[in-house]
């Protein structure tokens, strides 16, 4: 046995090789705090069961690589247990020895994320499938496309507006009625209603909508989701040009410059406290705040619907639906003040509240504009048209009908959305300009042609009550400089202003 | 009065009995590595209980919790990774250090009268390591945990006598579920670590009461002394091993980490399905024999273990001379190596 | 000879000690939760139409602090925190006393919020309100300064 001094001799070397390892401890737990740190994936006896098809035989290999760097992964979350289906679910199927379904629908998803699965359910964004028996699932079906084609196949719906709006998931049936498999047993799904990923998605468990609209498979990475483009994959376009109109305001720019310090990748995302370099789309309509969780309830933060002919706060739109249906307001419904101040809270993380109130009044007044100079009156002619039999009941099938469309749809959709997202260009030529020029130059004009027509074929009575309330239009206080009608104080106004901008800009 | 003589009144400590027990003479073959193996058990307990402790704090005892919990200790918490895989290693070291010591003790004979009760009571902390780890792992509700605490509630139940008694004790109720993860949380964290504090107690008192008992090899060097103190010569020794293990246990849980497995799942019984490397021979020994005899055979195996002071003196009177205790010792030690390789190689 | 002793004493134990306190530190960072910063945050609280003048409500955060608001004018909301500043519990308001009462150690305030008797070593803390249209924000203390 060792004496003292040898003994104490190796009690210091062993104890320096502690501090030793310790260090590398250290450095291991900074590693780990890094943000691109990932643990290692959990992979249970099932998952590796279906990746020894689906990982090493190549089918679907990049489906399992994804996963791997998902967080699914590392909780212990793998295939079966999100694509396991009951024994009387209606698309189960049998699989190499598990009762599968291919579609993971939000009430699979609802059982580890309950509260998001609820609270998306209950939103307009859940509903986006109901779409189809509106007018614009007529233009897709019969005036844009041909919904019989090809044995009821529907190119335009199924390619087009079903992609965004989602589709109604069947199984393929053949002649007999009974569903078609392939090879392994597997049922074919109807390839107008299936591959889609459309929000509003009627699945055949009878759920409504789809998470990964937005949370892309099998990755589900939060970054990925709080991208603008995320959203911009259906809010896109001429007539909800929000992800133009984004990348146009100065949030968007900010976004842009700054995308590195947006921490994307963190949990929790609160502006303010993890990043404050701008805004994205699911700052303002979903994330938390310091004081707002994060919500799945795209309408809580909303005080005006844009999307109609007529402008009007969401909640009366709401409340009209919910007296419709006969059901009871649900028990946390929102005024447009409230869901109004949820918004606001959002804009006050960054912003005054003097800001916060005028843009909230600029916003209000050209929303208000959009009602009253061309929402209501083309509204009222519309149906002063269809009422006096100047146009036929076929949709779309003359001309004004189109014009009408798009000054609604369109043009006046895009003056309100630029108005609210802040993107003048939107505001401006995308919006009130052909607002302008489609008000002026085709609907008058067209109108005052269906009248002509109208009173040489017989139909005077109906001519002239469309004429009255084109007249009470033109004649009224937004519309009366058509008429040369502009008050003679305005029209030495505009031209002393006139001549001041000459005077600056030709020297 | 000052403040020294004021602490003296109130908290007599008798100096001169301290310094009598610090410098406890102990007998030289001690001196030797082997004998350090009794106090490594004891050391890793202590890390075990403060590693626990901090364990304890994030660890939620609930069926939907507590994988999660865990994993949140695992990926997400400062140290959380270290703390775990010290107390993950720490555990295996414990158990093999305290098998490690019971033979030690069976091959050097030193559980001979009048250490028949210590080694008794040793033998006692020896299965209370052992339910440390069965509870402990129970505790992550993994798949390995679930199927285990099945299993092992199954055999519980195929004792004689007691068995449906023992096995609705151990799950809490009927079957597996909430109930039995708070049971073996409450004998991990509270029963067992009082009921081996008193025995660490009662086993130490009687070595000091009865000392340790002397030992010469045949070879020994002829010294004046055949004793040497405690402190500081014992101590030192303790403390590099003390040292040692701090150093190995860090290392261990750098270069191997503990990670999340799968989520427990009643469902799914795991096609490859182990417990722990400590049950491995009882484990081969199941899949061998049927029920009665899969329980009988272990229970057996304790009882002789518990016995072996009293069945040794009974062979030295039949074959003074020969030890026989040694070489059943050596037969009963490959037997015990032969399962454990038997189900490493087998499956 | 004791001079080596020392040294190696030193040598042996310092290391050791080192090692031991580096793992107290993980230790500590591993029990420590993240700490937040004192901030104010302003929250929309209600509308005016919901609070006439001389009525008060008592309302919660979705952080869960609680605070009474209390419409004196037309244009004028005053917020008092209902955390009891002696020792944390909810005060009461008393409509027909006119004032605030503690049932745990027996407080008592003001409508205002002041002390009046009990243990209570302050004030109810006031937060600032601002009336905006018809909106009524509320600046919420996270930390008692």
């Amino acid at each position: 046995m060792a004496n003292l001094n040898t003994k104490r001799f190796f009690i210091g070397i062993l104890s320096i090789a502690f501090l030793v390892v310790l260090l590398f401890a250290i450095y291991k737990e900074t590693q780990k705090q890094l943000p691109n740190y990932k643990p290692e994936p959990v992979v249970s006896e099932s998952t590796r069961h279906c990746m020894s098809c689906h990982d090493e035989k190549g089918e679907g290999k990049i489906i399992v690589e994804q996963w791997k760097d998902s967080k699914h992964a590392q909780v212990g979350v793998g295939c079966i247990e999100c694509h396991k289906a009951k024994k009387d679910d209606v698309d189960g199927y049998e699989h190499h020895g598990d009762f599968i379904a291919t579609i993971v629908t939000p009430k699979d998803c609802a059982k580890c994320h309950e509260k998001e699965a609820k609270e998306f359910t209950a939103s307009h964004h859940a509903d986006a499938g109901a779409i189809m028996g509106s007018l614009d699932n007529v233009l897709a079906e019969v005036i844009e496309g041909h919904a019989a084609f090809n044995n009821g196949s529907n190119p335009a719906a199924a390619s087009g507006c079903w992609q965004c709006h989602g589709s109604r998931v069947a199984f393929l049936k053949n002649e007999a009625g009974e569903i078609v498999r392939n090879d392994d047993g597997i049922p074919r799904f109807d390839p107008k209603t299936w591959p889609n990923t459309g929000i509003g998605r009627i699945n055949m468990d009878g759920s409504k909508g789809s998470c990964s609209a937005c949370h892309n498979r099998h990755h589900f990475s939060v970054a990925q989701v709080r991208q603008p483009e995320n959203c911009g994959k259906c809010h896109i376009g001429p007539d909800h040009p929000q992800l133009e109109i984004y990348k146009e305001s100065k949030h968007g720019i900010n976004f842009y410059a700054h995308r590195e310090e947006m921490n994307l990748d963190a949990q929790p995302w609160i502006v303010g406290e993890d990043y404050k370099a701008a805004p994205t789309c699911v700052t303002c309509h979903m994330s938390a705040t310091p004081d707002q969780p994060v919500t799945h309830e795209i309408g809580a933060r909303i005080s005006w619907t844009l999307r109609p002919k007529v402008s009007e706060k969401v909640d009366a739109a709401l409340i009209k639906k919910y007296k419709k249906l006969g059901q009871p307001l649900p028990d946390n419904f929102l005024t447009w003040q409230e869901r109004r101040g949820n918004m606001q809270n959002v804009c006050s993380q960054c912003h005054s509240k003097d800001y916060v109130k005028n843009f909230y009044i600029q916003f209000d007044n050209s929303v208000n504009m959009y009602n009253e100079k061309y929402g209501k009156p083309g509204l009222k002619l519309m149906k002063a048209l269809k009422e006096n039999k100047l146009i036929n009941p076929v949709p779309f099938d003359e001309k004004i009908e189109w014009d009408w469309f798009l000054l609604w749809h369109h043009e006046g959709r895009r003056m309100r959305h630029g108005a609210a997202m802040m993107g003048p260009d939107y505001t401006q030529w995308h919006g009130n300009f052909e607002l302008a020029e489609n008000f002026y130059t085709k609907m008058v004009p067209e109108i005052k042609e269906l009248i002509k027509k109208a009173k040489s074929s017989g139909n005077v009575s109906g001519a002239n009550n469309v004429q009255k309330v084109l007249d009470e239009v033109l004649n009224s206080e937004m519309h009366k400089w058509y008429l040369g009608k502009m008050s003679p104080e305005e029209k030495a106004k505009r031209k002393e202003a006139s001549k001041k901008f000459r005077e600056r800009y030709t020297h | 009065m000052s403040l020294a003589q004021w602490f003296k009144t109130s908290f007599p400590v008798d100096n001169e009995a301290l310094v009598e027990m610090s410098s406890e003479p102990i007998p030289n073959h001690l001196k030797k590595w082997w004998w350090a193996l009794g106090g490594t058990p004891l050391y890793m307990f202590v890390v075990q209980v403060i590693t626990g402790l901090l364990l304890v704090f994030y660890y939620q005892p609930d069926v939907n919790g507590a994988y999660d919990s865990i994993s949140r200790i695992t990926n997400e918490l400062p140290y959380g990774w270290l703390i775990r895989s010290i107390h993950k290693w720490s555990a295996n070291i414990m158990i093999a250090s305290v098998i490690l010591h019971m033979m030690r003790v069976f091959f050097t004979q030193t559980y001979r009268k009048p250490r028949e009760l210590n080694w008794m009571f040793g033998v006692t902390l020896f299965l209370l390591t052992l339910i440390f780890g069965f509870s402990g792992y129970s505790l992550i509700f993994e798949q390995m945990s679930y199927w285990a605490m099945k299993v092992g509630t199954e055999i519980a139940g195929a004792t004689p006598i007691i068995g449906d008694w023992l096995a609705t004790f151990i799950k809490g109720g009927e079957d597996l579920g909430q109930h039995t993860l708070t049971r073996m949380h409450i004998f991990h964290v509270m029963i067992l670590p009082l009921a081996m504090v008193a025995l660490i107690g009662l086993h130490v008192y009687l070595i000091r009461t009865l000392g340790v008992s002397d030992l010469h090899f045949k070879n020994e060097p002829k010294t004046e002394k055949k004793t040497f103190p405690f402190w500081p010569d014992h101590a030192t020794t303790e403390l590099v091993m003390v040292a040692l293990i701090m150093f190995v246990l860090i290392t261990l849980a750098l270069l191997f980490p503990v990670h999340m497995g799968e989520r427990a799942n009643p469902n799914v019984t795991p096609i490859h399905i182990k417990p722990e490397w400590y049950f491995y021979p009882v484990f081969r020994w199941l899949k061998l024999t049927n029920l009665f005899w899969g329980v009988m055979g272990p229970m057996i195996f304790i009882a002789i273990l518990y016995l072996w002071p009293f069945i040794d003196r009974f062979f030295e009177k039949i074959a003074p001379g020969k030890d026989l205790s040694f070489w059943i010792g050596i037969l009963g030690t490959l037997i015990m190596i032969v399962f454990f390789l038997w189900e490493i190689l087998g499956h | 000879m004791k001079r080596k002793e020392f040294f190696s004493s030193l040598f042996a134990f310092v290391p050791l000690v080192l090692g031991f306190l580096g793992i107290t530190k993980m230790s500590a960072d591993f029990l420590s939760p993240q700490r937040g910063k004192a901030k104010i945050r302003k929250i929309f609280a209600t509308s005016l139409e919901d609070l006439k003048i001389g009525e008060s409500k008592e309302m919660t955060d979705l952080k869960g602090k609680e605070f009474l608001l209390i419409r004196t004018d037309d244009r004028k909301v005053k917020a008092l925190s209902t955390t009891c500043t002696h020792l944390g519990c909810t005060v009461h308001w008393e409509q027909d006393k006119n004032r605030f009462y503690c049932p745990c150690h027996q407080g008592v305030f003001t409508p205002d919020g002041e002390v009046v008797s009990g243990p209570p070593p302050r004030n109810l803390a006031t937060y600032n309100t601002e009336i905006i249209g018809d909106n009524v924000y509320i600046y919420l203390k996270d930390k008692e300064a």
